[in-house]
Parts: C-alpha cells; sequence; structure tokens
C-alpha cells in the first residue's frame, strides 16, 4: 500500500457531536423518537443557510439510523415518494397511495425515523400533505429542517402545523463553536484564541464560513509565516472571508 | 392488522436479505416455516447449514420463536416474533450484531447529505461515538469511489497542503446500501448487484 504517511499517523478523527446546532438537532430528533405516543411526532429545526443544518442532520441520521431526503423544488408528490422510498431500498408501487402505505409500514415496523432536509422546497405544494399522510400512517418520528422561514410557510397548512411537537431554532456558532470546529479542522495550527475570536465576529455565526476561515488562517500560518501557530498580530490585517462581496474602491 | 401491501426490497438481494423477506412473508399470518421451507423459495439455494445458521441467530437475537421438538428427526420449526421492516438484520450465529461495514455506511450516508468534502471532514462528519471513522479509512474508501466515477473531484489535491474534494454524484446514489471495496481491487454495488470499477490489468 502507498499510503502518505501524514495520513497514517493521525488519530481518528472526533464526531461534530459538542457543536451546539448537532446536539440541538439530535436532542430536537431524540425527542420526538422518545415521545409519549399520544404526542404529535414531527419536529422542526430551521435556520439560515451555512449554519451547520445539514451537518446536524448527517450526525442525527447517523447516530439513529435515519432516513434521509434532501427536497428537490421539482418534486412533485410522486418524486417525494419515490426518494424516500430509494432511501429505504424498497421497490415503489405504482400508485402515490400505495408507496404511502408501504412507507408508513417500513417506518412503523423499523422504528426508525425519518429526516425531511430543504422543506422550504416542497412547503407550497401539495407535496406536503404526503408527509402528513405518511405521520399519519405511522406515527413516526419525523424531522423536518429547512430555512428562517419555515415556520411561517408552514403555517399556512394548518392541519400539518397543528402535528408539529416543537420547533428549534438553529443557533449562530459561538467562540467554543469555533475552538471546536479549529480542533477539528485546523490540527496543523495552533490558532490564538484571540484570533479565533475574530475568525467567528467575521463569519456571522456561519459553520461554513468559519470552515473557509480556518483553512486561509492555516495555510497563511503555514506557507507565509512557515510556522505551527498564528495570533492576532501575526495576522494583521489580512482580509478574512464574510460571505460579501468586495467592496469597489475608487 | 390490515394484510400489508407486498413489499420487495428494490435491486439484488443477498441471501441473507432473500432468507429474510421470505420469512416476513411467512410472519403475515403468524404461519410456522422450517429451514426446509425457506430453501425450497430460494433461488440461489444456499446450503442448509446456512440458512440454520441465520434462523439460528435470528432466535438468538429474539426475532424468532423456535420450536424444538422432542423427537428426533423432526426439524425445528419457527415463527416470526419481531418484523423490523424490510432490512435483514444482520446477526451472527450467536445473535450478536454484525458491526463490521458501519463506517462505510455512515461515510455513504454522510457524502450525499453534506454535498462537497474532502476526506478529513468526510471523517469528521460521518463519525459517531459508537463509530469513529479514520480519515485514512476515509480517504481509502473516496479513492476507490471516485475510480468507480461515483465522486466528481471538485478541487484537486495541492502539494502545499489541502486535500481533493469531492462531490458525490446525484445519479450515483444508487440506494441505501453502501458500495464495497472488494479484495481484488474492484468496487462492487449491492444496489445495483454489479462491479462498477475493476482495475485493469495490464498483460505482460
Amino acid at each position: 500500500m502507498n499510503q502518505t504517511t501524514n495520513v497514517v499517523n493521525l488519530p481518528p478523527s472526533g464526531t461534530t457531536a459538542p457543536l451546539q446546532n448537532v446536539a440541538l438537532c439530535t436532542r430536537l430528533l431524540q425527542q420526538a423518537m422518545n415521545r409519549p405516543t399520544h404526542l404529535p411526532g414531527i419536529v422542526s429545526f430551521y435556520g439560515p443557510s451555512g449554519w451547520g443544518k445539514s451537518i446536524s442532520a448527517a450526525y442525527a441520521s447517523n447516530k439513529h439510523s435515519a432516513y434521509y431526503i434532501e427536497c428537490k423544488s421539482t418534486w412533485t408528490r410522486k418524486a417525494l415518494l419515490q426518494a424516500i422510498l430509494k432511501e429505504m431500498g424498497i421497490a415503489p408501487a405504482s400508485t402515490n397511495y400505495a408507496m404511502v402505505e408501504q412507507i408508513s409500514e417500513e417506518l412503523t415496523l423499523s422504528g426508525r425515523p425519518l429526516i425531511v432536509d430543504e422543506m422550504d422546497h416542497i412547503v407550497e405544494k401539495k407535496a406536503v400533505e404526503v408527509i402528513r399522510d405518511i405521520y399519519e400512517g405511522s406515527n413516526a418520528a419525523i424531522l423536518l429542517i429547512g430555512e428562517e422561514n419555515l415556520p411561517t410557510k408552514l403555517r399556512k397548512w394548518e392541519r400539518f402545523h397543528n402535528r408539529i411537537l416543537a420547533w428549534e431554532q438553529a443557533q449562530p456558532a459561538d467562540l467554543t463553536d469555533t475552538k471546536h470546529l479549529a480542533n477539528l479542522y485546523c490540527k496543523e495550527v495552533k490558532i490564538a484564541d484571540d484570533l479565533l475570536q475574530i475568525i467567528q465576529k467575521a463569519s456571522r455565526g456561519a459553520v461554513r464560513r468559519i470552515c473557509v476561515n480556518l483553512h486561509r488562517v492555516q495555510q497563511v500560518a503555514l506557507s507565509e509565516l512557515g510556522q505551527d501557530s498564528i495570533t492576532k498580530a501575526q495576522w494583521g490585517k489580512r482580509e478574512l472571508y464574510t460571505g460579501e462581496a468586495p467592496v469597489r474602491r475608487v | 392488522m390490515t394484510k400489508p401491501i407486498d413489499i420487495q426490497a428494490a435491486g439484488p438481494k443477498n441471501d441473507r436479505q432473500a432468507m429474510w423477506e421470505i420469512i416476513r412473508k411467512y410472519g403475515v399470518d403468524d404461519k410456522t416455516f422450517t429451514a426446509v421451507d425457506i430453501r425450497s423459495q430460494l433461488p440461489a439455494y444456499p446450503s442448509l447449514s446456512k440458512i440454520r445458521d441465520y434462523l439460528t441467530g435470528l432466535t438468538a437475537a429474539e426475532y424468532l420463536e423456535c420450536k424444538k421438538h422432542e423427537k428426533r428427526g423432526v426439524p425445528n420449526s419457527y415463527t416470526l416474533k419481531r418484523d423490523t421492516g424490510i432490512e435483514a438484520p444482520r446477526v451472527r450465529k450467536d445473535g450478536s450484531l454484525v458491526t463490521q461495514g458501519m463506517a462505510r455506511k455512515q461515510m455513504w450516508r454522510t457524502m450525499k447529505i453534506i454535498g462537497e468534502f474532502n476526506a478529513h471532514e468526510l471523517a469528521t462528519n460521518a463519525s459517531t461515538e459508537t463509530c469513529l471513522v479514520a480519515p485514512r479509512d476515509a480517504k481509502d474508501y473516496i479513492g476507490h469511489l471516485h475510480k468507480a466515477k461515483y465522486l466528481h473531484m471538485t478541487v484537486k489535491a495541492r502539494p502545499s497542503g489541502g486535500q481533493a474534494r469531492y462531490r458525490l454524484l446525484p445519479s450515483k446514489y444508487t440506494g441505501p446500501k453502501p458500495p464495497k471495496v472488494q479484495k481484488v481491487k474492484s468496487v462492487y454495488d449491492p444496489n445495483l448487484g454489479k462491479v462498477v470499477w475493476q482495475q485493469e490489468v495490464t498483460p505482460e
């Protein structure tokens, strides 16, 4: 085997579990899974894009063997049903009605939860009713993930809205999250706390931007400064990624 | 309870999956069955001892109930006690869970969810407390899936540091089972039941 040596000696990676949003999302799903049976079983996790909702979903679905689907804007009811069945590894029946039954039965028997990501894409279509049908048929725990205005959009579907057990807002990444991300992704360079603070501010709470910035800082430390640690003073006036388009200077 | 509609796993089945689906059919009416009953319905005709081992494992893990007969020569009869859905339980003969392949399963699931990733990010995001994924394992798996053209490389690795980044092609999410890297240097997709990449053999 011709593995490069630096990879062989790395310790096993940590998990994303300690991140705020990952913990919130997993707890929310567990709340639905462990609820008393007379309570509704749909829960909803929402927040702006880039805040780590999908990595939270990845952790939660790995931990609880959840079925996971990511909705697309072009999906019809049938497409939604077929996608869930594909995820279950079941050959889809020909009618929507039969597919709802197949899915409900599988959810009931397996006791595994269902995660529906990018719920916004189907919230304005009749496909929402399909999720409700599946829930009614299975009483399974279902986690809906969407953008910031998901609750407003869902309010339109009153019968659906009633079946939601809990709402949880994703939180902006704080300094603790930033430190944990640095531990996960920035193993070669030690970034001083004062610089991590600036990274967290510039990234305005978005996990995705923090990761971009950590990478940038690590590159500068290694290739420009040639050292394995970096502080705010050493970073100096270099720019961090804020997600804004650059301003023209005239 | 209403009679369930016919549910079949998509794609080709391995022996365990085929056996489990037959067992579930007996379970619909709480009918009893024997190892011979199962074998007679399997197209591939695996050995009876293989079927018995699986039934013993399922009984130990309390999926089945086994009725042993006093009289010699009368085969054990089984009934389905706990139906957990389409996915055949992966149990050993002693009833313990087969944990092999967990890391691959978690990686396969995570690739689809997180979009773009490098080996390190994939390992981190696919890890849980019960099954940590080693970056080395992620790198190896990614390498093979890339060769099988399941992954598209979005950013090349740079010698200055920085791993290559990849994205799972949407059409290549063939199903929930992770494609297997086989010892003979090939990738097998159990959802499709075919080898999707094979190392070229150069004739000497």
